[in-house]
Formats: structure tokens, C-alpha cells, sequence
């Protein structure tokens, strides 16, 4: 096996191992003795794992191919689940796989309600965390392993020069995670200091800053937390600074200049994202307000609300939405499927890849009249190649193909259509409260342990990008076709 | 663009309707029903539109530019279920919305069918219905070309704007002697399967009607149960043939029928249709075993039966599939998203499209793990050209984005957010069935019935000929191309 990925894995396993010291220092403090053992044997278990993968992967190759690469990215996202999931399982409020199904869901920063609430602190604060941890990774893969295997799907295209060519060497990982490091925890901290300015206790702060930056979204399922005005607004921004292009904040860190944050304003991308709030808050608002729900002002606030937090897949309520219209939940799911910016931690088929689709279609339109036409497609001033573009129609039908594919799997469980797709839809675009529009957690928790596993199998395809797992099919394919018996 | 020589065309349309109103006139005054005047009334209304057209038309030209070629075919698309309507509203079976969606769903072999209660209906009107889906089948354009002599060179634009799969797919030369061809076989193989439905022991009324229904892969049926209501194997398996039939190519039986068999079976989109037939059947049959108790048989019956009526987007039903498990709802659904071959009377994405659509996944893996390689889309050792395949990668993402339109509208006049969806696509790939609350077609508001037709047109005319219509300029009288 490729040394760099196991030194890669051991890396990860102990990162996760880390930060459940945090977790376990707030049990030890609160003398919350269970959550102790459980955390102890679970930082243990990572410890040894991480410290044996590491000692595997010295002298490691120079960089990660393309296979290697994508290996790496299915393979990383269960290792962390699972040692992730560990204190779960010895803390003895979920089995196994219901430990690894939390954990993965909060990983994939999903974020689906499984676990009861009221599970100490610790173990909500490790929600918390790994669900920030989550976001964490998906940037460093974003900006490092990514690019290599499924970043010809427009990804690329959005991404400063320095990271979208060269090899994926040790060296660059290092001094990505670094740097992806310092902005997220930048922009953590300012949410978590908004949050207490905005009135909220210590632990709801760091808890609510955590899954807002990360778009877990995963804290509490009944917005049980006074939710005042400000406190909305501070979400609000949280999220809306998650779902946006990150490299946006990475060039104006890189090169200390702020005109590329304020280019983000002007970002065709960022727009689209605007109006499409704009246009489906007016839709739900309006239906909202004439079904009796609200007030005018009330249905417009809560509307927006949850078609951001909807939008950029993060899920997190101001108000108990569950017993909204089929209609608003209808084109929540729309917001979600679409998803946020390029570029971004939140989950969907993403903005821009819609952008140049719709664009694609009007210059096909035009085709049809005049044949022989060269129609190019121009974003902020830019031609999208034609490469990019036909690859992006090639991601659309993957995209709805494992859609498909995962109706079927997953009817079998033996839910209706309209459960099985809101359980596709929310592990494919990591919505995780979604899955709540039509079940409740007992139903999830009583799901068979296949289709939880299946429905992690979902939420990491929605992270590491359907391509990338179409290729280790291949990969493994081609290898098992090569190879003598 | 001339509008005089579309009035014409579409005027020499209007007479090849108005003959076809002839045969429910002749029957009505055969079986003595009063609304054979009903039929007389559309006829003088159909030929007195094709007379004031013919006056304005003129034919300054033989061959059409790219723009007429569409323009012709997507008003004809609008005109013609107007008209075909107009019976259902003169004898008061229907009002206007539910007599426009009956024309609709008739000619675009949708089969959707609002009319409650088929025994109150004259036996015209439900042969006229049949009528409507063996004309719009093949396709008006098509048997327009074929029939009449003034077709000319841009007979062919009319054609592609018609479309009926990814590739123009000529079996002869000429545009002419292809829609004879196509014809040929039509007619062949509704004459076959009639004459075998009357050895199954139905009566003549019902062997010619549910020819036209299933050779045209439409779905309306003649009585208030479809299939169901005949409880005969033979009738069931001589239906599912012939719907499989109807969703080939038939520019490929005509080949077979000229060149030998084999074309047919080396035919990778004949055999895929089939291979994905038998393995959804399968595992509906299954589903139904395991999930409802049925026996093997009867399980296999029925899945093969509905799988087959509805992967061919035909819509002809011998269970209520609406009260089938979730997973054999969703293989149906995936079915009907599918469709038949290019180049058939089947709705849906077709079958040609999906492989194309899967094989340049391949491409694009391909071309990432070897980065210097160049890729190809090859279908029948023929490599496609990076236009078609990507057209139809577009087709794809607008199929799929005007059905999600349509399920918003839905949603907002009141139904359910699945069968919204489902309603969506069915209309799209004018398969006919749906779900839930939609299941049957006369319950759904007036605003929900006005969108179907749309998205049934929309999808007969597989989109592009329709948006080409809304581009800003396309109605210009004065640009020549």
C-alpha cells in the first residue's frame, strides 16, 4: 500500500485522537466518569492506531497519484469516522454502527439527530468538535488531495493557480493544513465571540460556532437555545461565510490585500447564490404567510433563515420547522440539492457547476437555430473551457445517477418514497435534518444497520465528490480484471 | 423566415387531420351515435382552418430553412391537439381544460386519460382517442412527409425538429423513402397485432383499438380498467410483445426486414432496451414476491406487464402500481425516465441517450487517469462527435430541470411533493401514469392539467425544437436563416 497515504491516515486517526482530549478534559473537570473511560479508551485506541499507520509510512513516496489519491479520500473519511465513533460505542448510548453512523454524519458535517439529546456535555461537545473537524477536512481535501482527482469539475476553475497544478507532495499538505488551520479557526473564534456578544451562555457559544462555521449544523434538534434576534443574525452570517468560496478569504490572507474578499461581492457565483435566496425566501415566505403559519415579518425572518442554513447545506433551525408545509419543505430540499458555492465546506451540486450548466443550455438553444455556431461561455469575465463544461454535464448525470441509484437501495428498507428521498437527498448534499421532514429519530435509529451503513456510504460520496468514487470502482475493477488468478 | 410558406405546410397538415376526423364521422353515422354531427362540426372547423391557411400560404420555396422546418412542427404541435379536442367538447364530455388535456395526451401518446367513466362515452369518441395516438405515434411530421407528395428537401428539417431520438437516424437516403419506411412498419405491425388480438378473442372494436394504443405506445384503453378488464394471458402477452415492439427503432426493423434479422439483434440500444427490461422485470417480480406475498407467477405477470407498458412509456395497466412497495415504484419510475429506443413511438429520455450519457462517464474517467488519451463515445464502432454527445448531456439536464419546474408548480396547486415530482417526469416522458394523488388524471386542478399539456408537448418535441421557439429574434420575419 502506498506509504504517503497510511502516514496520511496515522496523521489523521491522531488529529481526531487529539482533539477528543478536549472533550475528555471537560468530562474529567465535571467528573462525568463514563464520558472519562469513554474517551480515555477511545484516544487510546487512536493513539495506537495513528502511532502503528505513521511507523507503516516512513520513507513515504513523493506524492499521491491519482487512485492513490482518491483511495485516500474514501478511505480517510471512515477511518476518522470510525475511531470518530468510538466514544459513542463505550459511552453505551448507541451500538456500533449507530456510533459510526453519528459519527460519519457528523463528519460529512451531515449532521443527522440520532443520538438523545440529553447525552452529557462532553459527548455534545465531540459532536460539536468532530463536526467542526469535519469542515476542517474538507477544506484541507478541498485545497490539497481534491484538485488531483475530482477537480475537473470546475473546482479548479475557482482556484487560485498555486493550488490547482503540481503534484500532491507531503510538503504541500503540510503547509496547506497550516494555513486552512489558521483561517478556520479565525473565523471560528470571531463566530464564537459574536455568539456571546449576541447573549448566548459559554457552551452554547463555542457549541453554536462550532456546527455554524462548520455546516454541521448538528446541535440541538428543537432550537432549544433562546434564539434572539442578534443570534440569528450571527448564524446567519456564520453560515453564509461557510457556504461561500473559501479561497476567496485564502488569496486575501495570502496576499494581505482585502480587495478579494470585496471581489466577493461582485462574484457571478456569489449573486446567483443571492437571488436564489432571495427568490425561494419570497416563494416560502409568501406561502408561510398565507397558510396562517406567521405574521408577514415572521414568515419573511424565518423563511430566510432556513433557506440559508438550507442552502448552504448546514441545517441548523431557528424554529421548529418540522410541521412547515410539504410545499416549503419542498423547496428547501431544491436549496439543498443545489447547494452552496464552489469552493466551499457545504455539501450539493453547487452553484457555480448550475451557473454553467444554465449558460450551457441558452448557447445549446442557440445552436439548435444556427449549427455551426462557436458559443463561449464567459463567468466574471473568464471562458469556462470547454473541457470543464462537458465534464460538468458528465458530473450532472453521475450526481442524479447515484440519486437514482440510492432510491432503490434505500426503498428497500421499507419506508415510502417521499422518506426515501428526503434520506437520499439529505446524506447525498449533507442536509442532515432533512431526514427528519418525514421520520423521526426513533424511525432513523430503527433503520437496519445496512442501510445506515449505505446512507454513510451516501454522506462520504457527497463529500469526496461521486467521481472520485466512480474512479476506485474502476480502479478496483481494472485491478481485479488484471490481475492473474 | 416566409410565414407564408408555413401557413402552407401547415395548411396541407390541417387537410391530413381533417381526413382523419373522417373515420369516427363514418363510424358514428355507422353505429348510429349523435355525435357524429359532433365530428361533422370539427371537420368544417378543421377545413375551413386549413382553407384560410392554404389562401394566406403560399409555397414560394421547396425546401424550408432551419427555423421554418421547427416553426412548422411546433405550431402544428399546438394547433393539431386543439382541434383534436374539439370533439370531446361538442358532444359535452369534457369541459375545455379536461378536452384540451384529452387532445394532448392523445396525440403526444401520453395516454393520461381524464374522461371518468369510459361506458357513458360513444364508441366514436373512444375509437377517435385511439385515433389521436396512432397519428401522433410515429409522429404528425412524419406521416405528413410520407403521404404527401410536396414534402421537398426541407421535409428533413421538420423531421429533426420532431426528433425522436439522439441522432438523425435515416434508414434510406431520402427523407421521403425513410418516413415511408417508417410508415411501412407502423402499419405492418398494427395490422399484425391486431389480427392477433382477434385470435385472442377480443372483439374487433377492442383488437383495433388497443392496436393503435399499444403499437403507438399511448395507453388509452377502451374500457374503465385497461388490460385488466380482458383477464387473459394471451391478450397481456401479446400486448407486452407489441408494446416492447413499439419501443424499438423502427428505422431498424425496417432494416431487418430488408437486410436479415441479425440487425436487429447486433443492435447494442435493442439489446441494452431488452437486458434492462428483463433484469427490472425480474426484480419487480421479487419485490412484489417478497414484499406483498404474491405468487411467482402471478408476481412475473404482473411486472412483466407493467415494466413492459411502462418502460415503453405506454401507460396500459393490469394492477394498481400505485399500491406497489416503494422499490418497485421506484424501478417504474426509473423506466419511465429511461423510455424506449431513438427512433421509436416511446417517450422518455430513451435508451440511446442513456448509454451515451453512461459511456461518456467512461470518457471522462478514462481521460483522467490517463490525462494524454483521448477518449471517444462509440456507438455501433461508430464514434459519436463531441456535438451529439454533449447535446444530449444537455437534453438530459433540461429534461430533468423542466420536470422539477413543472413538480414546483404542482406543488403549489396542491399536490403531494412526490407525486408532484413524479407527475413531472411522466408528463415529460408522456408515459401516461402517475402517483398518489395524481394516480388518476380527472382529480387533479385545472392549473396542473394546463402544465401537464405543456410538459407533454415540451417532451414530444423533446425540448430544444420547443425553447428554439422562445429565443428572443426566432419569430423575425426578416432574417433568412
Amino acid at each position: 500500500m502506498n506509504k504517503l497515504v497510511l502516514l496520511l491516515m496515522g496523521r489523521v486517526i491522531l488529529l481526531c485522537g487529539g482533539l477528543q482530549l478536549i472533550p475528555f478534559c471537560y468530562s474529567l473537570y465535571h467528573g462525568m466518569w463514563q464520558t472519562v473511560g469513554a474517551f480515555a479508551a477511545s484516544i487510546l485506541a487512536a493513539l495506537l492506531a495513528g502511532v502503528i499507520l505513521i511507523g507503516r509510512g516512513q520513507e513515504p513516496e513523493e506524492s499521491l497519484s491519482v487512485l492513490a489519491g482518491a483511495g485516500f479520500l474514501f478511505v480517510c473519511w471512515w477511518i476518522m469516522s470510525i475511531f470518530g465513533g468510538l466514544p459513542y460505542y463505550f459511552d453505551g448510548d448507541l451500538t456500533l454502527i449507530n456510533g459510526i453512523f453519528d459519527s460519519i454524519s457528523c463528519f460529512t458535517t451531515t449532521g443527522v439527530m440520532d443520538l438523545p439529546y440529553r447525552a452529557d456535555d462532553a459527548i455534545i461537545l465531540w459532536r460539536s468538535l468532530s463536526q467542526w473537524l469535519g469542515g476542517y477536512m474538507v477544506l484541507l481535501l478541498l485545497s490539497t488531495v481534491l484538485p488531483g482527482t475530482s477537480g475537473c469539475f470546475g473546482t479548479t476553475f475557482i482556484m487560485p493557480g498555486s493550488l490547482r497544478t503540481g503534484p500532491i507532495t507531503l510538503r504541500r499538505i503540510n503547509r496547506t493544513s497550516v494555513k486552512i488551520l489558521r483561517i478556520y479557526t479565525l473565523v471560528t473564534v470571531l463566530g464564537f465571540l459574536l455568539y456571546m456578544l449576541s447573549g448566548l451562555e459559554f457552551f452554547d457559544g463555542v457549541n453554536m460556532a462550532l456546527v455554524t462555521i462548520s455546516t454541521g449544523g448538528c446541535y440541538t434538534p428543537a432550537a432549544d437555545i433562546s434564539f434572539s434576534g442578534w443570534v440569528v443574525v450571527t448564524a446567519l452570517l456564520g453560515i453564509v461565510a461557510a457556504g461561500c468560496n473559501v479561497f476567496m478569504y485564502w488569496q486575501a490572507l495570502d496576499f494581505k490585500e482585502w480587495r478579494f474578499v470585496i471581489h466577493t461581492w461582485k462574484n457571478s457565483e456569489m449573486r446567483l447564490f443571492g437571488l436564489m435566496v432571495a427568490a425561494f425566501t419570497g416563494i416560502i415566505a409568501l406561502h408561510l404567510y398565507l397558510g396562517g403559519f406567521y405574521s408577514l415579518s415572521d414568515a419573511v425572518s424565518n423563511s430566510l433563515f432556513h433557506v440559508v442554513s438550507f442552502g448552504c447545506t448546514n441545517g441548523i433551525m431557528a424554529e421548529n420547522m418540522y410541521h412547515w408545509d410539504d410545499v416549503d419543505k419542498f423547496f428547501l430540499m431544491c436549496i439543498a440539492l443545489i447547494g452552496g458555492c464552489m469552493g466551499s465546506i457545504s455539501g450539493g451540486f453547487k452553484i457555480f457547476r448550475l451557473q454553467v450548466l444554465l449558460k450551457s443550455s441558452l448557447a445549446e438553444m442557440k445552436r439548435t437555430l444556427h449549427p455551426n455556431m462557436v458559443v463561449h461561455i464567459v463567468i466574471d469575465g473568464r471562458t469556462v473551457p470547454q473541457k470543464i463544461i462537458e465534464r460538468i454535464l458528465g458530473y450532472f448525470f453521475m450526481f442524479f445517477l447515484c440519486m437514482l441509484f440510492s432510491l432503490l437501495v434505500l426503498s428497500l428498507t421499507g419506508l415510502n418514497m417521499q422518506q426515501t428521498m428526503d434520506m437520499t437527498i439529505a446524506c447525498l448534499t449533507s442536509s442532515g435534518p432533512m431526514m427528519m421532514f418525514h421520520l423521526d429519530a426513533q424511525e432513523v435509529r430503527m433503520l437496519p444497520d445496512w442501510a445506515k451503513l449505505y446512507c454513510s456510504l451516501l454522506m462520504i460520496i457527497g463529500k469526496i465528490n461521486i467521481f472520485t468514487f466512480l474512479l476506485l470502482v474502476h480502479g478496483a475493477w481494472t485491478g481485479l480484471r488484471e490481475r492473474y488468478w | 423566415m416566409n410565414l407564408k410558406v408555413i401557413a402552407y405546410v401547415l395548411s396541407q397538415l390541417q387537410f391530413a387531420v381533417t381526413l382523419s376526423l373522417g373515420v369516427p364521422f363514418v363510424m358514428a353515422l355507422y353505429w348510429g351515435e349523435a355525435c357524429a354531427m359532433d365530428f361533422a362540426g370539427t371537420m368544417l372547423i378543421s377545413l375551413g382552418v386549413g382553407v384560410a391557411l392554404s389562401n394566406y400560404g403560399e409555397l414560394e420555396h421547396d425546401s424550408l430553412t432551419i427555423r421554418e422546418g421547427i416553426a412548422v412542427t411546433g405550431i402544428a404541435w399546438f394547433i393539431i391537439p386543439l382541434l383534436a379536442s374539439l370533439p370531446f367538447l361538442a358532444g359535452h364530455y369534457l369541459n375545455p381544460i379536461d378536452s384540451i388535456f384529452e387532445g394532448v395526451s392523445g396525440l403526444t401518446c401520453t395516454g393520461a386519460s381524464v374522461i371518468k367513466d369510459l361506458d357513458a362515452v360513444p364508441r366514436s369518441i373512444i375509437l377517435w382517442r385511439s385515433i389521436t395516438h396512432w397519428v401522433g405515434g410515429l409522429g404528425i411530421i412524419v406521416i405528413y412527409i410520407a403521404m404527401f407528395p410536396q414534402a421537398g428537401s426541407g421535409a428533413a428539417k421538420m423531421f429533426n425538429a420532431e426528433g425522436a431520438g439522439p441522432t438523425e437516424m435515416r434508414v434510406v437516403p431520402r427523407m421521403k423513402s425513410t418516413a415511408n419506411a417508417l410508415l411501412l412498419m407502423y402499419v405492418f405491425f398494427s395490422v399484425i397485432l391486431t389480427t392477433l388480438l382477434l385470435l385472442c378473442g377480443t372483439s374487433l372494436f377492442d383488437a383495433v383499438n388497443l392496436a393503435m394504443s399499444a403499437i403507438a405506445t399511448g395507453g388509452f384503453a377502451t374500457t374503465n380498467g385497461s388490460a385488466a378488464d380482458f383477464h387473459s394471458l394471451s391478450v397481456e402477452l401479446v400486448l407486452i410483445i407489441f408494446m416492447l415492439i413499439g419501443g424499438g427503432n423502427f428505422g431498424l426493423y425496417f432494416l431487418a426486414y430488408k437486410k436479415g434479422y441479425k440487425y436487429i439483434i447486433r443492435d447494442t440500444e435493442f439489446r441494452v432496451y431488452l437486458a434492462i427490461y428483463g433484469v427490472i422485470t425480474l426484480l419487480v417480480a421479487l419485490n412484489l414476491y417478497d414484499a406483498m406475498g404474491w405468487q411467482p407467477g402471478e408476481a412475473l405477470r404482473g411486472a412483466a406487464f407493467q415494466i413492459s407498458s411502462i418502460m415503453t412509456t405506454t401507460g396500459l395497466s393490469t394492477y394498481n402500481f400505485d399500491e406497489w412497495p416503494a422499490f418497485s415504484q421506484f424501478c417504474i419510475i426509473l423506466v419511465m425516465l429511461m423510455g424506449g429506443c431513438g427512433g421509436s413511438t416511446s417517450g422518455g429520455m430513451k435508451v440511446s441517450r442513456v448509454i451515451i450519457l453512461w459511456k461518456m462517464v467512461g470518457t471522462i474517467i478514462q481521460e483522467k487517469l490517463h490525462p494524454n488519451s483521448i477518449a471517444r463515445v462509440t456507438m455501433e464502432s461508430q464514434s459519436q462527435s463531441s456535438t451529439v454527445v454533449y447535446r444530449v448531456a444537455r437534453f438530459f439536464f433540461l429534461y430533468v430541470m423542466i420536470a422539477l419546474l413543472a413538480a414546483c408548480a404542482f406543488n403549489f396547486d396542491g399536490l403531494p411533493v412526490v407525486d408532484s415530482i413524479l407527475l413531472g417526469l411522466s408528463c415529460m416522458g408522456n408515459a401516461g401514469v402517475a402517483f398518489g394523488a395524481a394516480y388518476t388524471f380527472y382529480d387533479l386542478p385545472d392549473v396542473t392539467k394546463l402544465v401537464c399539456c405543456l410538459c407533454m408537448i415540451i417532451g414530444r418535441l423533446e425540448i430544444f425544437t420547443f425553447l428554439a421557439m422562445l429565443q428572443p429574434g426566432f419569430w423575425k420575419r426578416n432574417s433568412n436563416w
